[in-house]
């Protein structure tokens, strides 16, 4: 295991992944006080004009109006907010739940392993998409509705990490000593086991992050996302294209790139991360 | 370039089955109308023409004898007489999954005199009747007796101007032509429906001539398609409304909050100032792009009971503002509009550009768009205060919405069955009973012009937006009129 | 080893049977269509009248026991919209997302492996980096986004592709035709993009791991040829998990053909559950789901024991 300050130089060696991480704090800062750096509310109906609909990029609105009049430019960056609050929302949530999941699964073994493994299981037989996708379809929209739909797909995955690496563990002797020294498991668990947990579920984070926004952007495009006041980057892409050969190419391909950059952002981050942190690679 | 042989039509939806009793549905009825043939036909303007009845008599009133056309057969050979009129009949009145009912439940029995001549009784007297004999295609008994409901979903038998040739679910459905048909050939050899649901592929699809039709041309993509010399443009005023229904009936409406904890929507003064306060000449404008008719009334012009005295009012936000102060909500209130989003042409657009209007007079909307199922479920169980819907008065006659939105809701007579406000007025429900059973058009047409003013004028029970224009284009190769009931129906196209 | 496969056997049984309750259980709570397939002007006798027709009145239990043992008998039920089998329409628009699917994995597995390979041996020169670079953004953009774009380019700007349907069909597909060809480009390529961004990522993960390793470096020093030392020894090894995730991945494809699809118009099942679910057209999605799930085991399953022969770490 490495120190924390290796960690960080190896990772500014590669310029590429500099340039990631900037992108992406800038990104963050956006998502994070849209209202600094944009021209309108677009959520705010009082502000909305349809009079200004499908304005070309102009002085007023640099990237143009949609078809409600909002400003492109202020939509998305409070688009961006939504796409990375259910981003990180959803894998937070999944790394808890299927961390601890994991953990039980594996520390205990047994049946509850065994009924934990087999809704795992059930649930890899099933395409993220559809089980979000039916999910969103019956419930209806709503942000909270769309995290706990991509929490419920993504749990898996850190469970399983989690399970492997508890199962290989757990013999080891540093593991056997403290349960031979009277620790509780609970303890073992959490205070041995867990650290050497840390890598692995980072590697597989930085991946459904990513996964995870494209998700909920792919779930708004089908029109099963946020609501439509509320539009993430998926959903203004969405409604961007019904109209993007009718020649209004500003309100899909702007959102779409911000997507984009987003998305190849975060990888970036994650691609590096995941070098630097895996042992095999190491020369 | 549009081939002479084979017509090609892109259209927004296609059909779901090809029993024509199973689906009461405005693309099934339009692929399915090339394939059968009813007893009474509407032409363009849906006047009622005589289709395989010639002729018929009312003696009494609730009496109708028809004359059928001799000589017709059906797609297989077989022959048409009255036996395949009283089949088809019942089978569309007593069919467990027939969707044509509703159209059909003031017909008392139908019973063959002789070869060619049906008497029809009607349980009152029933002026719409010739209109609701367009609903039923005639079956042929011969062919269907026996046969289970599968089959006679997939094979259609009928004595129409075209063939079914194949039909691949969602893909395409290809005609040929029936070179018997009773009217004459049809133009054109073949034609080939294909169904192109997403708007863009739609558009794409008649701009590079890989069709020669398309319906339902999205309003953002008017200018493309008017700027291309190869393709003629159509715009058709259409019969459905686009309007709000709003809960005048619950003290305590769930998705309302105001000051006083009271219901505003049940004082007329706050229905009205919600009229005044939307912009509707901008919704047509920007969101429709010009391609609405701004509605002040429930049947369009062309259909029976309309009332041309009827204006919209002008856009007040003003007086909106003023009537609400008035009516004890000076700020306003809180409410959520609920719509479909893949149901009607721009319906999540309106609704946005209907609570954007309502905001700066104060009402705070919150948008609820939701898919079909979804919507038609939660108002179905009147989980709503405030939701935008349409209504297709497609048989040309006020007493559909009459019936079917306005009169007060009525479990056992099926009245008011989408009022879903549940807005109640029991002078309104007398003039829509009485006009049930008038014969005589002209006291009809007061009658229904009464019951309308009532409702729509002095209580404001709807919030009329606009009526939805049908959109077409076609290649310059082929002459095509479009008609009002939104069917596309080949023989006439050349 | 026959003690193991029955064992896998039940185990996928028993998937198929929770995923079939879930299911059904799900589309329940969802509501019925009879709302949605009425006009209305029917009446409320009506809607009772097509809700016992359908048998949707009857109890969750009811009828989920019935829709048991009709499947028992092979039959999973009638489509509430078109009044046919579910499972005869679900197969009837199969092949055409088959096809999809298919020649898109062929496509990412033909172009990926190798520029996986490429990029592997000599990480840090330019032409890695180029293909690194390419590979990041093709996992990054969702999609529809590709579909959108493709279909900009080619059909509306250059006019040289169709932007919707499915071509020709001979021999029950549609590569054989010209037309079909033609038709076919977009859609597949649309879905391959994601598809072979992964695998050459992987590809490439999976090969520099493996030329680290110890045994790599002594067939180096005992003067073992590069290209065998690659192409045999080090490829191998990558390929044993990479066939597992292949495996994996096929099923996710076939998910994304629910979006490549809709923006093409193709006529497969991925339109089909997406209309069915809109229309609450309960029979439909669970064939449908019972269909992909089935999928699903059997290449898991076939994977697994693909595995045992394989990997000979790997021990029944």
């Amino acid at each position: 295991m490495k120190f924390k300050n290796e960690l960080l130089t190896e990772y500014f060696e590669d310029k590429l992944a500099v340039v990631g991480l900037v992108v992406f704090t800038i990104l963050a800062i956006f998502a994070i006080a849209p209202a600094l750096f944009s021209y309108q509310n677009p959520y705010d109906l009082t502000q909305l004009y349809l009079e200004n609909s499908f304005q070309a990029p102009n002085a007023n609105y640099w990237l143009g109006t949609d078809e409600q009049g909002r400003d492109i430019f202020s939509a998305i960056m409070y688009g961006l907010r939504v796409s990375l609050y259910v981003g990180f929302a959803s894998t937070i949530l999944s790394v808890i739940i299927g961390f601890t999941l994991g953990l039980i699964s594996g520390y205990y073994g047994g049946w509850v392993d065994t009924i934990i493994m087999r809704i795992a299981d059930i649930q890899l037989s099933f395409p993220a998409i559809l089980i979000a996708l039916i999910i969103m379809a019956l419930w209806g929209a709503g942000i909270g509705k769309i995290i706990i739909a991509i929490t419920i797909v993504n749990w898996v995955y850190y469970a399983r990490t989690a399970r492997g690496v508890v199962l290989s563990e757990k013999e080891k002797d540093y593991a056997q000593s403290a349960k031979a020294l009277g620790m509780s498991n609970f303890s073992i668990i959490f205070k041995e086991i867990m650290p050497n947990t840390t890598a692995p579920i980072i590697v597989i984070a930085t991946v459904r992050i990513a996964v995870a926004i494209i998700l909920e952007a792919t779930l708004s495009f089908l029109g099963l996302g946020v609501p439509i006041t509320e539009p993430s980057l998926g959903s203004l892409i969405a409604n961007g294209y019904q109209v993007l050969f009718s020649g209004y190419w500003w309100t899909s391909v702007f959102p779409g790139i911000i997507l984009m950059v987003l998305i190849i952002s975060i990888n970036l981050i994650g691609d590096r991360s995941r070098d630097i942190m895996n042992p095999r690679l190491k020369r | 370039m549009g081939n002479a042989k084979t017509l090609k039509v892109g259209l927004a939806s296609g059909a779901l089955s090809m029993d024509p009793y199973a689906h009461n549905e405005t693309a099934t009825n339009s692929i399915l109308s090339n394939i059968f043939d009813a007893l009474i036909a509407f032409d363009k303007d849906i006047n009622t023409h005589p289709g395989l009845a010639v002729s018929w008599t009312n003696p009494e009133p609730t009496v109708w004898i028809m004359k059928l056309r001799k000589g017709v057969k059906f797609h297989n050979g077989s022959k048409f007489n009255a036996d395949d009129v009283v089949f088809s009949f019942n089978r569309v009145k007593t069919w467990d999954k027939s969707g044509f009912k509703g159209k059909v439940s003031a017909i008392e029995s139908v019973a063959k005199v002789d070869e060619y001549t049906v008497k029809f009784v009607t349980k009152k007297p029933y002026p719409v009747f010739l209109r609701k004999l367009t609903y039923v295609n005639i079956l042929d008994k011969e062919t269907l007796e026996g046969k289970n409901d599968q089959w006679i979903g997939l094979n259609a038998i009928g004595t129409g101007p075209y063939k079914l040739t194949s039909w691949s679910k969602g893909d395409h459905i290809k005609l040929d032509v029936n070179k018997d048909h009773w009217r004459g050939v049809a133009k054109f050899d073949k034609v080939l429906f294909r169904p192109l649901t997403n708007n863009a592929t739609r558009v794409a699809a008649i701009l590079s001539n890989e069709v020669d039709i398309i319906n339902r041309v999205p309003v953002v993509d008017v200018n493309r398609v008017k700027s291309n010399d190869k393709l003629d443009f159509f715009v058709q005023p259409g019969l459905r409304l686009i309007y709000l229904q709003m809960d005048q009936d619950r003290d305590n409406s769930p998705f309302i909050k105001s000051h006083d904890g009271k219901n505003p929507l049940k004082d007329v003064r706050v229905r009205k100032a919600i009229y005044y306060g939307i912009n509707e000449d901008a919704i047509v404008k920007y969101v429709m792009k010009g391609f609405a008719e701004p509605a002040a009334q429930l049947s369009p012009k062309a259909v029976f009971g309309n009332d041309p005295s009827i204006k919209r009012a002008a856009f007040n936000p003003e007086k909106a503002k003023a009537l609400l102060a008035e009516a004890g909500y000076p700020n306003g209130f809180e409410i959520q509009l609920d719509s479909p989003n893949n149901r009607y042409i721009n319906d999540a657009q309106i609704a946005q550009a209907v609570a954007s209007s309502l905001a700066k007079i104060g009402i705070t909307v919150k948008v609820n768009a939701t898919p079909k199922s979804t919507f038609f479920a939660e108002t179905g169980k009147l989980k709503t205060s405030f939701f935008l819907i349409g209504w297709a008065s497609s048989d040309g006659d006020a007493s559909s919405i009459l019936d079917g939105c306005v009169h007060s809701y009525n479990a056992e007579t099926g009245y008011g069955r989408y009022n879903r406000g549940r807005y109640s007025n029991t002078k309104v429900d007398a003039l829509i009973e009485k006009s049930a059973g008038i014969m005589d058009p002209a006291e009809r047409l007061r009658v229904l012009q009464a019951a309308q003013k009532m409702a729509i004028v002095d209580d404001q029970n709807f919030i009329p937006l606009h009526y939805q224009v049908d959109i077409y284009a076609s290649s310059k190769n082929i002459t095509f009129e479009t008609r009002t009931d939104s069917r596309i129906w080949a023989f006439d196209i050349k | 080893m026959t003690k193991y496969i029955l064992n896998r056997l039940f185990h996928s049984a028993l998937v198929m049977l929770t995923i079939s309750f879930i299911v059904f259980f799900i589309m329940f709570k969802a509501g019925d269509p009879v709302e949605l397939m009425l006009p209305p002007d029917a009446t409320q006798q009506d809607v009772v009248d097509m809700r016992a027709a359908l048998g949707l009145d009857k109890s969750f239990i009811v009828q989920y026991q019935k829709f048991l043992v009709n499947v028992s008998q092979g039959n999973l039920g009638n489509s509430f919209i078109y009044g046919q089998p579910a499972l005869d329409i679900v197969f009837e628009r199969m092949p055409a997302t088959m096809e999809l699917a298919v020649i898109a994995m062929i496509l990412s597995i033909l172009i990926g492996i190798p520029l996986g390979i490429i990029s592997s041996i000599k990480p840090n020169s330019i032409t890695s980096r180029i293909i690194m670079f390419f590979s990041l953004a093709g996992i990054s953009v969702p999609v529809f986004w590709t579909g959108m774009i493709l279909v900009l380019i080619f059909s509306v700007i250059l006019g040289v592709l169709p932007s919707s349907g499915r071509g020709e069909v001979y021999l029950f597909t549609s590569a054989f035709t010209w037309d079909g060809i033609r038709h076919l480009i977009m859609p597949v390529v649309t879905l391959a993009v994601f598809q072979l961004a992964l695998i050459l990522r992987l590809t490439r993960t999976g090969m520099m791991e493996v030329l680290m390793q110890d045994y790599i470096k002594l067939a180096a020093a005992k003067g073992v040829p590069r290209k065998v030392i690659v192409y045999y020894h080090a490829l191998k090894n990558t390929l044993i998990p990479l066939i597992t995730i292949i495996g994996i991945q096929f099923g996710q494809l076939v998910a994304f053909t629910i979006v490549t699809e809709t923006i093409f118009a193709w006529p497969g099942t991925g339109k089909l559950i997406i209309d069915s679910i809109q229309n609450l057209d309960r029979p439909i999605v669970v064939a449908y789901l019972l269909v992909i799930s089935f999928i699903f085991v059997a290449i898991n399953f076939m994977v697994d024991v693909l595995y045992t022969f394989v990997d000979p770490r790997v021990r029944v």
